[in-house]
């Protein structure tokens, strides 16, 4: 028994204890029944059920042979990319919501699957002793691997969710070995992207790029096809911007700039900022915020949680939370060190990027520093599919951290 | 290079490699988890500590700013939809001077539309010249009118009243809401999650003058309504028993009085009424007392009424005969235990049977006497004593039946006939409903369905069986013992000639707590029945509390039973009707009753009773039918006797309610009954004076106030 328990990583699982507790708290006082007269809903009670499920889960996993993760990986992801496509089926059946597929009486997002799924077949096939990131052809299978589910979600349309799959994927190839050239190599587009609307930062980027890849001895056909990809992207982009319809450039504006719009996306910022800046250090106290109360926070039960947070329990709380999101993440990179299986690892490291990419991008969206995206904040937000896969993929760190000195 | 790479897998990983040097990847890593969470508390830092103050002033302007509006209430409904409860739009008019386009024009539309003097507006003005309420209570129609003067000086706020058509019929059903809209009691209180929708709310800023302007950058949320609720009570069986009950009570000058309906086979409530009685509307003219649903609250010690378990538990267990089995009722004493059981009345030798029809205390004891204590706490229980009944009304109570640990002696035996057990009228009612319902208790429920504003079904409620209590051919025995009550025995004031009727009477002393002991003076009469008999299709329980003169329930509650009973199966459709072979005898007049053609005109009267095939004598001169006698030979009714007077002894007739009644309706009725109507506004009646219920003086005429729907 004390076996058992002497191989539980108890830092990570406080951390998402603590984390789930505060999530709670927040539901609760922004959905219980007494909200301004109006329905009463059961989010929190259907969050806490969610949560045994987790929890179920975890225990599940904990015990489950190390080498089963391995084995099931690709079936995983095979199982994903059917659900992904049967939502693009039925969508097209005009069902209504795309995102969700119905089996029986729950219905769960695919996508929350997929992420987790797609962890393990890329780590499944980097972990291979032969593989390489940094050969073409391993890199472009691994790729493949990302793009095909982030294709699919991208026309749900689910721009925020399918961005986590880009986002993952860089810090699994790195960790794999993919050298650090490379790496800013490969995101080298998105910069060039960013520049092209001002040509001398434009020029200046193309220069640099331009001399790095001459004095890195790679091939000739590296070399050509990666400026020409650069330099068509950065002339095309300005051209493809100036031929968009007034309402589509509007899109993009309000996107990048959404104070621009305050009845829309950026009404949502707005109040999120007023919700968290009045919660001041200490908070206005538990069910004691008014805009949560009063219903100045749109969907303040699942993307703008984190503003309840810092509403009601103040910097205080919001530090909190922080806090146990960087116990969380930091033990999460130290689980990947610490085993001595790769795939495992990698496996670790996808796990920490995706809920990292998901606390901040929320976190940031709430306090203004990115735009309205609908990413959740992970153990934290409303919604079953979210907290069943992260609580899945905690049961699969204790998992490793149970097996760490297994080859 | 690509070797290097190699080691780096082949030793994966950990902190540091086989030669010491520290894994720049995970260094890599932990800078970048760093710094993003360096940027985000950087950031939560400006916002929350730095800009504290700016933020806390644009949230409290937020909460100042925020108006909330609010949602329409869902309508009730009665089983046919008829409207019980409603939320009507109405406005108040405010006016900005300040932002007026238009004075004059303003002003003089306002007294034209809303009927206020010119200087009473000016007054107003003068007192808070940027915002002034000129007017509450305006109709749309109206607002609509002001609407196109296009003046921005003008402010329309809607408000929802709240108004219950039939007033004080079905009152404790329907229950009420304070002034905040808050529900109290009742139907309201009950589904009030269904009822009360969600409020929405937008934001108006001030400008400079201090005036409201809609702030376009807050989205704000739009009003959910509520939805609609539909009970399964009809409206026209609510009068009968509102009225037959208040008229039992103010003839007896009793203390109060319930009297429940309901349909025994899906336990759906289609009455239920307590005298006193009050205005949903304005629930705080009565006091408290009054507002209970003491149909539901009230626990009351039954006596003879819940002899029925009893006689259930006879039957079944000790398998008795009714007509062959004699009990000695001791001339109406008998001592056992130290106690002393006593009748009204003094009996001998009585059959089984004489012993129920008689109501003989004693007898019931000897037979209960033959029965095991467990056995008697057992057919209460089944029969739902003890347990609430789970209608859908707040504020039920469970009754009292002690578990038989706490039985002394004698409690089974008390009990028996009705002592030393709490119960409440509904339970009462869903017990006999249990003997017209072919032995299966039903739960008594009031609402049907719950829908949308669209008529979609948000819930449905569909007859719930509770448990068998007793076998079929149990219930239909006690079914014969009790129309033997009705014929033979304590319960003949019940009879009615062409209805069979099965009931129980009920008389017991009241219980008083300050003295500890009954009080010889104080009872509560009762009677429970249902009819008609062979297929029952209505239960129905009267109670008169602390009646003065004559308490027996059989003298007290009987009539009432009987009254109702008679003006209920009047209202059915004559081709409806199931009952006792009326349609075969409809034409030979054999066992049929009259139609109740009593305040129509004369000539109207003679020609509906002619088409039934009815013999009209007429009696007195007029115009107008006052009252109708049936005339009967062997036992068959031949002809009808008519009672005529002129309009001005129609001074006996009740005013009918005609709240919720298009004005067109109304006046129709009226001038059937040919009382002149003074009317203020069109549209439907939302109050008339006399209320429904009083006296109608004919030379006076109703003043009805109608506003347009």
């Amino acid at each position: 028994m004390f076996q058992y328990l002497k191989n539980i990583d108890f830092i990570l699982l406080l951390a998402v204890v603590g984390l789930i507790f505060l999530g709670l708290m927040a539901l609760y006082s922004s959905s219980h029944p007494s909200l301004d007269a109006g329905f009463g809903n059961n989010y929190f009670l259907k969050q806490v059920i969610w949560i045994l499920i987790g929890f179920g889960l975890i225990i599940i996993l904990y015990f489950l042979p190390n080498r089963w993760i391995y084995a099931s990986a690709y079936y995983f992801y095979g199982l994903s990319l059917f659900f992904l496509l049967l939502v693009i089926f039925v969508g097209k059946m005009g069902q209504g919501a795309e995102r969700w597929l119905q089996i029986g009486p729950v219905s769960f997002q695919p996508s929350e699957f997929a992420k987790f799924a797609t962890i393990l077949a890329v780590a499944k096939f980097l972990s291979r002793d032969e593989a390489n990131p940094n050969h073409i052809p391993d890199f472009l299978i691994a790729s493949i691997f990302v793009v095909v589910p982030f294709t699919m979600i991208i026309r749900q349309p689910d721009l925020g969710t399918s961005m986590v799959f880009l986002a993952i994927s860089l810090p699994m190839f790195f960790w794999a070995g993919l050298k650090l050239s490379n790496l800013l190599l490969i995101a080298m587009p998105i910069f060039i992207i960013l520049a092209s609307f001002h040509f001398f930062t434009f020029l200046v980027l193309m220069l640099i790029l331009v001399v790095y890849l001459v004095l890195s001895h790679r091939s000739k056909l590296i070399l050509i096809s990666n400026f020409l990809l650069n330099i068509v992207m950065g002339l095309l982009t300005p051209v493809l911007w100036n031929n968009l319809k007034p309402y589509q450039r509007n899109r993009i504006k309000i996107f990048l700039n959404p104070e621009s719009d305050p009845r829309g996306a950026g009404y949502q910022i707005i109040q999120s900022k007023v919700a968290i800046g009045s919660g001041g250090g200490l908070g206005k106290g538990f069910m004691q915020g008014s805009q949560t109360q009063l219903r100045f926070l749109p969907e303040q039960h699942t993307d703008f949680i984190y503003a309840v947070v810092g509403e009601e329990l103040g910097f205080l709380g919001a530090l909190t939370g922080l806090t146990l999101f960087f116990v969380l993440l930091i033990r999460g990179v130290q689980i990947a060190s610490m085993v001595k299986n790769k795939f495992n690892s990698i496996v670790a490291v996808g796990i920490v990027t995706v809920i990292a990419f998901h606390m901040i991008i929320n976190i940031g969206m709430t306090i203004g520093l990115f735009p309205v995206t609908g990413l959740p904040l992970p153990f934290i937000s409303y919604g079953g599919s979210a907290m069943v896969t992260n609580l899945v993929m905690i049961g699969i760190l204790l998992n490793f951290y149970k097996n760490r000195y297994e080859y | 290079m690509s070797k290097k790479i190699k080691n780096f897998y082949n030793n994966p990983f950990s902190p540091r490699s086989v030669s010491g040097k520290v894994n720049f990847r995970l260094v890599f890593l932990f800078l970048c988890i760093i710094l993003g969470f360096g940027v985000i508390t950087a950031k939560l830092v400006i916002v929350q500590i730095v800009d504290h103050s700016y933020y806390t002033d644009q949230s409290q302007k937020n909460v100042k700013n925020r108006h909330k509006i609010n949602a329409r209430r869902g309508t009730i409904f009665d089983r046919n939809d008829r409207v019980l409860a409603k939320d009507i739009l109405q406005y108040s008019v405010a006016l900005a001077a300040k932002r007026l386009k238009n004075r004059e024009k303003t002003i003089q539309g306002l007294t034209k539309v809303l009927n206020i003097s010119r200087s009473s507006i000016e007054k107003r003005i003068l007192k808070n010249a940027s915002f002034t309420y000129i007017a509450h209570k305006v109709l749309p129609k109206k607002v609509e009118q002001l609407k196109e003067l296009t003046e921005p000086g003008l402010i329309f706020e809607k408000r929802f009243l709240r108004i219950y058509p039939f007033q004080y019929n079905a009152a404790h059903v329907l229950g009420f809401c304070d002034v905040d809209n808050n529900a109290l009691g009742g139907i309201e209180l009950q589904y009030n999650n269904f009822l009360q929708g969600k409020s929405g709310w937008r934001i108006y800023e001030r400008d400079g003058f201090g005036d409201q302007l809609l702030d376009l950058d807050f989205p704000g949320e739009d009003p959910i309504d509520g939805f609609d609720v539909k009970l399964s009570l009809d409206i026209d069986f609510q009068i009968v028993v509102d009225d037959e009950l208040m008229q039992a009570v103010r003839s007896t000058k009793a203390v109060d009085g319930i009297a429940v309906l309901m349909d025994p086979a899906t336990g759906e409530i289609l009455a239920l009424s307590n005298y006193p009685t009050f205005d949903p509307a304005q629930p705080n003219h009565s006091r408290t007392v009054i507002l209970k649903n003491r149909a539901v609250s009230d626990v009351v010690e039954p006596g003879s009424t819940f002899k029925i378990v009893t006689l259930a538990a006879a039957l079944e267990i000790l398998n008795i005969n009714l007509d062959k089995d004699i009990f000695f009722c001791e001339n109406g004493s008998y001592k056992l235990f130290g106690h002393r059981f006593t009748d009204y009345k003094q009996y001998g030798w009585l059959t089984a049977r004489r012993v129920f029809e008689h109501s003989s205390n004693v007898g019931v004891v000897k037979i209960a006497e033959k029965l095991k204590k467990e056995t008697i706490f057992n057919y209460s229980r089944n029969f739902g004593f003890g347990i609430p009944s789970g209608i859908d009304l707040p504020g039920e109570s469970v009754g009292i039946l002690n578990p038989i640990k706490r039985f002394s002696k004698t409690t089974h035996l008390f009990m028996s006939f009705g002592y030393e057990v709490g119960v409440t009228p509904i339970q009462l009612l869903s017990a006999y409903g249990v003997l017209a319902n072919g032995g299966k208790l039903m739960k008594p429920r009031v609402m049907l369905g719950i829908q949308d504003g669209d008529g979609r079904k948000i819930r449905k409620s569909p007859p719930e069986t509770i448990r068998r209590v007793i076998s079929k051919e149990a219930a239909e025995v006690m079914t014969g013992v009790l129309m033997g009550v009705v014929k033979d025995g304590t319960g003949q004031v019940a009879y009615l000639p062409n209805l069979e009727v099965a009931g129980k009477t009920g008389t017991a002393q009241l219980y008083d707590i300050e003295k500890g002991a009954y009080d010889s003076r104080k009872h509560l009469a009762s009677f429970v029945g249902y009819f008609p008999a062979s297929a029952p299709r209505y239960v129905l329980l009267v109670m008169i509390r602390q009646p003065q003169g004559a308490y027996y329930g059989g003298q007290v509650a009987a009539p009432v039973f009987r009254n109702i009973a008679q003006r209920i199966m009047s209202l059915q459709p004559i081709d409806q009707v199931t009952y006792t072979g009326l349609r075969q005898n409809y034409k030979n007049l054999s066992s049929a009753v009259s139609p109740n053609v009593v305040h129509l005109e004369a000539e109207i009267a003679e020609n509906i009773l002619e088409d039934a095939g009815f013999d009209v004598e007429v009696k007195g001169e007029g115009s107008f039918v006052l009252t109708q006698h049936e005339i009967y030979e062997e036992d068959k009714i031949v002809g009808v006797e008519l009672v005529l007077g002129d309009s001005e002894k129609l001074s006996q007739m009740v005013m009918p309610a005609l709240t919720g009644m298009s004005l067109k309706e109304a006046l129709n009725l009226l001038s059937d009954i040919n009382v002149l109507a003074d009317v203020d506004g069109h549209g439907v009646v939302i109050s008339q004076q006399p209320k429904a219920g009083s006296k109608i003086f004919s030379n006076k005429p109703v003043k009805l106030k109608c506003k347009p729907s």
